[in-house]
C-alpha cells in the first residue's frame, strides 16, 4: 500500500486539492444540501449507487475530508464524524443492541458514558455489567449469550487504569462480538487499537484530536475486521434494513457494513451531525498532531520528574511510572508515550486540593482535557464536591486528587506555576492547620 | 443470494434487488483475490434500472464457502455450472481482471450462455511477477497492501474517494483479507498459468467491440 506516514496522512488523507478553484486548504461547505444533476442522479444517490452528497445531516464534503482523514489515521474503513464524543458512543450503540441486549462496559469510563450505559439505556431495555477494564477475565466472565459489545478505553479515565487491548481482543473473537474502544486519551498517534485487535474506535475529538479546545466533535471508526455474519447476534446488519429498501448491508456493504448502518440510522434518524466549521476547526488540530503529541509526551516527562518525590505531592499516578499497576501494559502498546494526563494527591487533603487550583495562574481551571493550554481541575472541591470522601472513594477518587492535563507551554514554564501554586497551597494549609489548632 | 453449487454454499449478490433469470441478466465475474463487493455501486446501479445482476463469490471468495478453483479454465466450467443452475438462458458478462480471463474462457467453451461481454482492466494474458505471487504465499497481507498501492492513483493513495467518509484503499484491504486463506495466492498463480487468450479470443464471434479508455487521474498521458 501506499505507505504515507502518519505525519502525512495528518496533513493529506481525504483531500484532493479542490478541483475548481485549487483552494489548498479544505474548504468549508456551509450548505446544508446539494442540487442534483437530474431526477436520474438523485435517485443514484438515494440508492446509494454512486457517490456524492444529498444532506449535511448524511455527509457534507468537509466533514468528508475529516471522516477520511480519521479513517486513515486509525486504519478503519470509514469513519462518521459526530456532533460530540457522546453521540459517536450512542449511535454505534444503536446499531449493534436492541432491547433485551446487553453490554460489557469498563467500569473506569468518564461519568456521562456510564450514565448513559446505566441509566439511559436501561430505560429501552438494554442492561450493561461494569467490568474493571485492566481484568481480561473478569471482562470474559461477564459477557453473556445476549451481550452484543465489549466496551472500553485503552487509558481510563479517570483512573488510567490501561486496558490489554489485544488480550482483550482474543475474548471478544472467541465470543463473536465486537470490541469497541474509546481511543480518545490515546489518539492514534499513541496506539491505533483496530492494529491491536478492535473492531470499532470511538473518539472525542473535542480533545487532543483536535487539541485546541475550540470544537466539540466525536467519531466512529469502522474496522472493517469484523465478520458480522458469523453468528445471528446482529441483525441490524444481517437481515433487510428498513432503511434501505430492504438491503442487507453485510451482504451489499461487507467490511463497511456497520459505518453504513450508522450513516443510514443514526445519523438520518437521530442526526448527531458535526458542521463543517467544526470539522474544519479539527482538521487544522489533525493537521499537527504528531507535532502536538510529541510536545505533549515531553512536557508530561518533565512535570512527572519534578512531581514525583516533592514533598507536598503524596502520590502521583501516569502508566509511565513502574509503581503504576498498568505500567508494563502500557509501555508494550504505547511505546512513544503514555498520554498527558497526570493524576496527584497533594498533602492537606481537600482543603489543599482547593487551595492549589485557586493558586496556579498559568494552567487552567476547568472540565476539559487534551487542550493544547495546560488543564488542572481538582474534582474533591468542584464536580464530586458534594459526594462524602467515602463516596468518592466508591467512584474511585480521593479528595486530595489533582487532574492535570498537560499542555504545550514552555515545560519550565508549567513547572514554576505548578511550584508557585504549591508553595500558596502550603502555606494556606499550615495557617489553617495553626488556625484550628490542628 | 444463498445456493448450493457442486456441494458448496456459493452466496450471490442481487444488487439489493430481488433476482429474475427470465429478464435481462447482467452477470459480473470478479477479479484475484476480490468478491461481489467490488462491483458494489456497479450492481447496484444497473439492478435499479431494469437488469438482472447476478455477482456470484466463486468459492472461497467473499461469502461463498469452499476452496478457491486453481486454473482460469476450472473458473469458466464454475461460472457456466453457475449460470444453468439458476435456469439463465443467456447472460451478458462484466469481468475485472482475473475475471476477463474467465470470460474470455467462458465465452470460447460455451458461446451459447453468452449474449455480450465488457472487459474491465484486463488483457488477453495476466502474467504475475514472481515475487508476487511468492509474497501471496508467506505474507498475504503484504501482496494485498502492494496490490492496493498499484491498483490504487493518488487519489486513492491519500484516502480520497467519493463515497463520503470511505478510505477505498482500506476497504478495498479488508475485502481481501475477508476471503479464506491462501485464495489471493491460488488466483494469482491461475492467472499466470492461463494461456489460451489469445486462442478463446480469435474463437469468440465478434460482431460489434467498443473501447474506452480513461486513465488515472494524474497519470502521465
Amino acid at each position: 500500500m501506499a505507505d504515507y506516514k502518519f505525519d502525512t496522512l495528518s496533513l493529506h488523507a481525504g483531500q484532493s486539492p479542490d478541483a475548481r478553484f485549487g483552494s489548498r486548504a479544505v474548504p468549508i461547505h456551509q450548505t446544508t444540501s446539494y442540487v442534483f444533476d437530474s431526477t436520474e442522479h438523485a435517485a443514484a444517490l438515494f440508492n446509494m449507487e454512486v457517490g456524492g452528497h444529498i444532506y449535511s445531516r448524511l455527509t457534507n464534503p468537509t466533514v468528508a475530508v475529516l471522516e477520511q482523514r480519521l479513517a486513515a489515521l486509525d486504519g478503519g474503513v470509514a469513519a462518521i464524524a459526530t456532533a460530540s464524543g457522546m453521540s459517536a458512543l450512542f449511535v454505534t450503540v444503536l446499531a449493534l443492541c436492541s432491547a433485551g441486549d446487553h453490554i460489557v462496559s469498563s467500569s473506569q469510563m468518564y461519568g456521562a458514558n456510564i450514565n448513559l450505559f446505566e441509566h439511559t439505556l436501561k430505560r429501552y431495555g438494554i442492561e450493561t455489567s461494569f467490568v474493571a477494564p485492566n481484568d481480561p477475565q473478569a471482562i470474559a466472565g461477564a459477557i453473556r449469550p445476549n451481550t452484543k459489545m465489549v466496551f472500553g478505553e485503552v487509558i481510563g479515565n479517570p483512573g488510567m487504569d490501561i486496558m490489554d487491548v489485544p488480550a482483550v481482543a482474543k475474548i471478544t473473537q472467541a465470543a463473536g462480538i465486537p470490541l469497541i474502544i474509546d481511543a480518545t486519551f490515546n489518539t492514534p498517534w499513541m496506539v491505533k487499537p483496530i492494529e491491536l485487535g478492535a473492531n470499532v474506535v470511538i473518539h472525542s475529538l473535542t480533545k487532543w484530536m483536535g487539541g485546541h479546545g475550540i470544537a466539540l466533535g466525536g467519531a466512529v471508526i469502522d474496522g472493517g475486521n469484523f465478520n458480522w455474519g458469523q453468528n445471528d447476534k446482529f441483525p441490524m446488519l444481517t437481515t433487510p434494513h428498513f432503511g434501505y429498501q430492504g438491503a442487507v448491508l453485510w451482504e451489499e456493504f461487507g467490511p463497511a457494513a456497520l459505518s453504513v448502518r450508522i450513516r443510514t440510522e443514526g445519523m438520518m434518524n437521530v442526526g448527531p451531525c458535526m458542521s463543517p466549521q467544526n470539522a474544519f476547526y479539527i482538521l487544522q488540530g489533525l493537521e499537527t498532531l504528531g507535532l502536538r503529541m510529541e510536545k505533549h509526551m515531553s512536557n508530561t516527562a518533565a512535570l512527572l520528574e519534578f512531581l514525583v518525590g516533592h514533598e507536598q505531592i503524596s502520590w502521583v499516578k501516569h502508566p509511565s511510572l513502574p509503581d503504576h499497576p498498568g505500567h508494563d501494559t502500557a509501555m508494550r502498546l504505547m511505546p512513544k508515550g503514555q498520554g498527558s494526563i497526570i493524576a496527584c494527591g497533594i498533602k492537606g487533603g481537600r482543603d489543599a486540593g482547593r487551595a492549589f487550583i485557586e493558586s496556579v495562574q498559568l494552567a487552567s481551571h476547568l472540565a476539559n482535557v487534551g487542550d493544547a493550554k495546560t488543564l488542572v481541575i481538582h474534582p474533591g472541591s468542584t464536580t464530586h464536591s458534594h459526594l462524602t470522601s467515602e463516596a468518592m472513594a466508591s467512584a474511585g477518587l480521593t479528595d486530595d486528587l489533582i487532574r492535570i492535563s498537560v499542555g504545550l507551554e514552555d515545560q519550565k514554564d508549567i513547572i514554576d506555576d505548578f511550584k508557585q501554586a504549591l508553595r500558596t497551597a502550603g502555606k494556606l494549609t499550615a495557617a489553617k492547620a495553626k488556625g484550628t489548632g490542628a | 443470494m444463498r445456493l448450493t453449487l457442486n456441494n458448496t454454499e456459493i452466496f450471490a449478490s442481487t444488487g439489493g434487488r430481488d433476482f429474475d433469470p427470465s429478464g435481462p441478466v447482467v452477470l459480473f465475474v470478479h477479479g484475484s483475490g476480490q468478491s461481489h463487493l467490488g462491483f458494489m455501486l456497479q450492481h447496484r446501479f444497473f439492478a435499479n434500472r431494469g437488469f438482472q445482476c447476478i455477482t456470484p463469490d466463486m468459492p472461497g471468495h467473499g461469502l461463498s464457502k469452499g476452496e478457491a478453483l486453481t486454473t482460469i479454465e476450472a473458473m469458466a466450467d464454475w461460472y457456466a455450472h453457475f449460470i444453468q443452475a439458476l435456469g439463465i438462458t443467456q447472460a451478458t458478462l462484466v469481468g475485472h481482471s482475473m475475471g476477463g480471463l474467465i470470460e474470455l474462457e467462458l465465452a470460447s467453451r460455451y458461446p451459447d450462455l453468452v449474449a455480450k461481454a465488457a472487459f474491465i482492466s484486463t488483457a488477453l494474458a495476466i502474467p504475475v511477477n514472481d515475487a508476487l505471487i511468492d509474497l501471496a504465499a508467506t505474507k498475504e497481507g503484504a501482496a494485498i497492501g502492494a496490490m492496493m498501492d498499484w491498483g490504487h492513483g493518488s487519489a486513492g493513495h491519500i484516502h480520497d474517494h467519493t463515497m463520503p467518509g470511505t478510505s477505498h484503499m482500506l476497504y478495498g484491504s479488508r475485502l481481501m483479507a475477508g476471503n479464506a486463506p491462501g485464495t489471493l495466492h491460488k488466483d494469482l498463480v491461475a492467472c499466470n498459468a492461463y494461456a489460451n487468450g489469445p486462442a478463446a479470443a480469435q474463437s469468440i464471434y465478434l460482431r460489434h467491440l467498443d473501447c474506452g479508455l480513461r486513465p488515472r487521474p494524474n497519470d502521465a498521458p
